[in-house]
């Protein structure tokens, strides 16, 4: 019986998933991103630091957030002030964005611009936004199935050009020359789940290891709210 | 070929090392045990700074690096004398020890292996912790069981010596282990401020283990010579059981703070207490009634309930819990003023080095001031050094209190943590000389412990509830101060620090009112004088004395 199981198991396994075409799984991907009705999302920043001010203090660390189609995003935003850690939520609905940090705004939150020109709707519904990033990979090329966290994906790796990158996420990520990209799209339902994105014009000798953006977007169609506060 | 393996295994005559000897080399992992229990006061801004913890909200949770170890050492001290009295002082001993080596290795990789490893498991059930509170969820987890080997330590020892001392030479050895327990801690905080200096934080625990393999092996070997009886009965399982949950709840009750979810809109809001404070703080009650049920009918009593019907036992203990408390103000109120004046991170290293002088200031002169305590004790009796101790400390808390401004130089903050410490260590030998006189001859090392257990219950609770006093106190303080306006950063910054302090004042003045609170148990310790034991002594020889002689 466990000989016949282990028999089975290799003629499945030999016969199960067909490789796809690269650029349609991409597709496919962008596509249930842009249709979600919510996401969970977060980005994190390892290796060279980003500065996300004009002054060059606040430093990027990561963002936990959720989407809720069509135009509302909430997130907390750790970000390294002076080498010190802190916290900023943020809440952005249209063109509106609220956001509070316990010892700037005293805990309270304040209607202002946290990241100016930012709109959810733009970055993830438009074809301008996520899909067009998706889509404008250079060099796909599809390195088989791995195994993440115990979830199978499909492993694409690519370039992108920066400056595209850098609008694409108001200036989140501010590339200039080519990024590498490295996409992880859930085999079972096809929804792109992490994109890793290396900048390799960060590396310095001061920061020999390059910026390196961790995107994960997961629990699609997940139960959440984003409400004014 | 059997007989001869027989003869090299089984009862193989030994040489018996010297009783000192033997406490010496198991003294080795106590010291360091206790070395730990307040190394990261000095270390922890590194800490914070180094895994990027945010201070708004990840402040209480860093708090359980020492409370945690505090609580795990505590919790280990009431059981593991009893359990190595069940099945042998050297294995129970060797084990924890052993415990202790992985807790540091643990420790010193805290953010690494470890951490990788609880992520991939929490990402495997779905979960998508913070990277940065899963490192520090690693690192409190170390730190627990790093503390729950060390603790052990200190109970097996005092064990140890009722196996290599007849009764009437135990005073001394016990009182080593005592000195060199608090020896530790003592010197932990300059430690870790000077190593700190030189190496990163990490490789101070690293040095924990060629220093605790060392340790292994002497103590496996000396230990090898000493007698391992075995006693009679059972452990008390429901009652360590009981015992635990208590003194868990009550610290997890009472260091339960803020926790800022997205759903809050004001500073209000994150002042408030999380729902399960009440709820911890219950079964915290729950089971303490019940402890106490189980231990006056259990025929194996982990604690014999007993011994708190003698005076001199409940007053010396309950001093000793306040003074633990009140300790813990000092040792938590410095690192946090001294590092808020670091103008940025590249200054918490020197500060680390200032932390540690500073609170030398307070433990070096307590464990000194134990010394004429005791003398004080002998001539005049337990209650007035305890007295005299307890005022002299509440003088230095409240000029603390009234002068600890974010701009007080070190050189006052270290005057008045001196009269703190000379205070406080005044009362440690008059309540322990009082609680270990109090108890039956039998009955003295774990009367020892308890003494020491509750000094570091006191501990443990100030340190789980002084983080929520102050982060509270500091909300409140900052919607008053702040308001609902946008402040400038460095304004903001410079309101903080001076909320900070004034919270710091707060308190010291707290601090003061606990020493004259610990006034009443130390009214009530009675007798201690040297020449009154003498009297007794010789009244009881002359009574044993046959008639006619």
């Amino acid at each position: 019986m466990l000989v016949l199981s282990i028999l089975l198991a290799g003629c499945s396994g030999g016969t199960a998933t067909p490789t796809p075409e690269p650029l349609a799984l991409i597709t496919e991907a962008a596509r249930s991103i842009r249709d979600a009705e919510s996401f969970a999302v977060s980005i994190e920043r390892t290796g060279a630091p980003v500065y996300i001010d004009q002054a060059g203090i606040i430093n990027f660390l990561r963002a936990n957030g959720h989407y809720v189609a069509p135009d509302r995003v909430q997130a907390r935003v750790r970000v390294l002030v002076s080498g010190i850690a802190g916290d900023v939520d943020v809440i952005a609905i249209g063109n509106d964005q609220y956001y509070r940090h316990a010892i700037l705004t005293g805990g309270q939150w304040i209607n202002a611009e946290f990241s100016p020109g930012f709109n959810a709707e733009d970055l993830v519904r438009s074809e301008s936004g996520l899909s067009r990033a998706m889509g404008a990979l250079n060099d796909i090329a599809l390195q088989g199935i791995e195994d993440i966290d115990g979830v199978a994906m499909w492993h694409l790796t690519g370039s992108a050009v920066g400056s595209e990158v850098s609008a694409l996420t108001i200036g989140l990520i501010p590339a200039q020359d080519d990024v590498l990209v490295d996409l992880y799209i859930r085999v079972d339902n096809g929804h792109a789940e992490r994109l890793v994105i290396v900048q390799p014009d960060t590396v310095s000798e001061e920061e020999p290891v390059p910026s390196t953006w961790t995107v994960e977007v997961y629990d699609y169609n997940g139960d959440y709210t984003v409400e004014a506060p | 070929m059997q007989a001869f393996a027989r003869r090299f295994t089984a009862n193989r005559p030994r040489t018996n090392p010297s009783p000192w000897l033997v406490l010496a080399l198991v003294s080795l992992p106590v010291f360091i045990g206790a070395l730990d229990l307040t190394i990261v006061s000095a270390i922890l801004p590194e800490v914070i700074v180094e895994l990027q913890i945010p201070l708004e909200s990840g402040l209480d949770d860093v708090a359980w690096v020492v409370s945690g170890y505090l609580l795990a050492y505590t919790i280990s001290m009431t059981f593991m004398g009893r359990v190595s009295d069940l099945i042998g002082r050297r294995s129970v001993y060797l084990i924890c020890l052993g415990i202790f080596i992985i807790g540091s290795i643990w420790v010193a990789g805290a953010d690494g292996l470890p951490a990788d490893a609880i992520m991939s498991l929490a990402r495997r059930m779905g979960q998508r912790p913070d990277p940065t509170a899963v490192a520090l969820l690693s690192l409190i987890i170390g730190r627990i069981v790093q503390a729950f080997g060390g603790g052990a330590l200190v109970p097996i020892s005092m064990a140890l010596v009722g196996d290599l001392f007849p009764p009437h030479r135990r005073a001394q050895p016990l009182g080593l282990i005592g000195a060199v327990d608090m020896a530790g801690w003592v010197v932990g905080h300059l430690y870790g401020g000077i190593m700190v200096q030189f190496v990163d934080w990490r490789t101070l625990f690293w040095l924990n283990v060629p220093v605790g393999l060392l340790a292994l092996a002497l103590t496996w070997w000396v230990l090898r010579g000493v007698r391992q009886p075995r006693a009679a009965g059972g452990f008390d399982f429901v009652g360590a059981l009981l015992l635990g949950l208590t003194l868990a709840a009550i610290s997890i009750g009472l260091g339960a703070n803020t926790e800022v979810t997205a759903d809050m809109t004001t500073f209000e809001e994150l002042s408030t207490l999380p729902p399960y404070t009440g709820p911890l703080l219950l079964v915290a009650a729950l089971a303490f009634a019940l402890f106490l049920l189980v231990e006056r009918r259990s025929s194996n009593p982990l604690i014999d309930l007993a011994l708190f019907r003698r005076r001199n036992f409940t007053a010396g203990n309950l001093t000793s819990l306040i003074v633990g408390f009140a300790l813990m103000i000092g040792l938590v109120s410095v690192p946090i003023l001294i590092n808020i004046r670091a103008e940025d991170v590249s200054q918490l290293t020197g500060a680390a080095l200032s932390v540690g002088l500073v609170m030398s200031a307070l433990t070096i002169p307590m464990g000194l001031a134990a010394v004429p305590g005791g003398w004080l004790s002998d001539r005049y009796g337990h209650r007035l050094p305890t007295a005299v101790g307890l005022v002299l400390a509440a003088i230095g808390f409240v000029l603390a209190g009234l002068r600890w401004f974010e701009t007080v130089s070190y050189g006052e903050m270290a005057l008045h943590m001196i009269m703190v410490g000379v205070g406080l260590g005044l009362t440690t030998s008059p309540t322990s000389a009082a609680v270990l006189n109090a108890a039956p001859d039998d009955r003295r090392g774990i009367a020892a412990a308890i003494d020491d257990m509750l000094r570091l219950l006191g501990m443990t609770l100030a340190a789980s509830s002084l983080t929520t006093i102050a982060l509270r106190r500091v909300s409140v303080l900052a919607v008053d101060r702040i308001g609902e306006t946008v402040a400038m950063t460095q304004e903001a910054i410079n309101i903080y620090v001076s909320i900070t302090a004034q919270v710091i004042r707060e308190l010291a003045l707290l601090g003061a009112l606990l020493c004259i609170l610990a006034l009443l148990p130390a009214w009530m310790l009675r007798g201690g004088r040297a020449k009154d034991f003498q009297a007794e002594y010789e009244q009881a020889q002359h009574a044993a004395r046959p008639a006619g002689d």
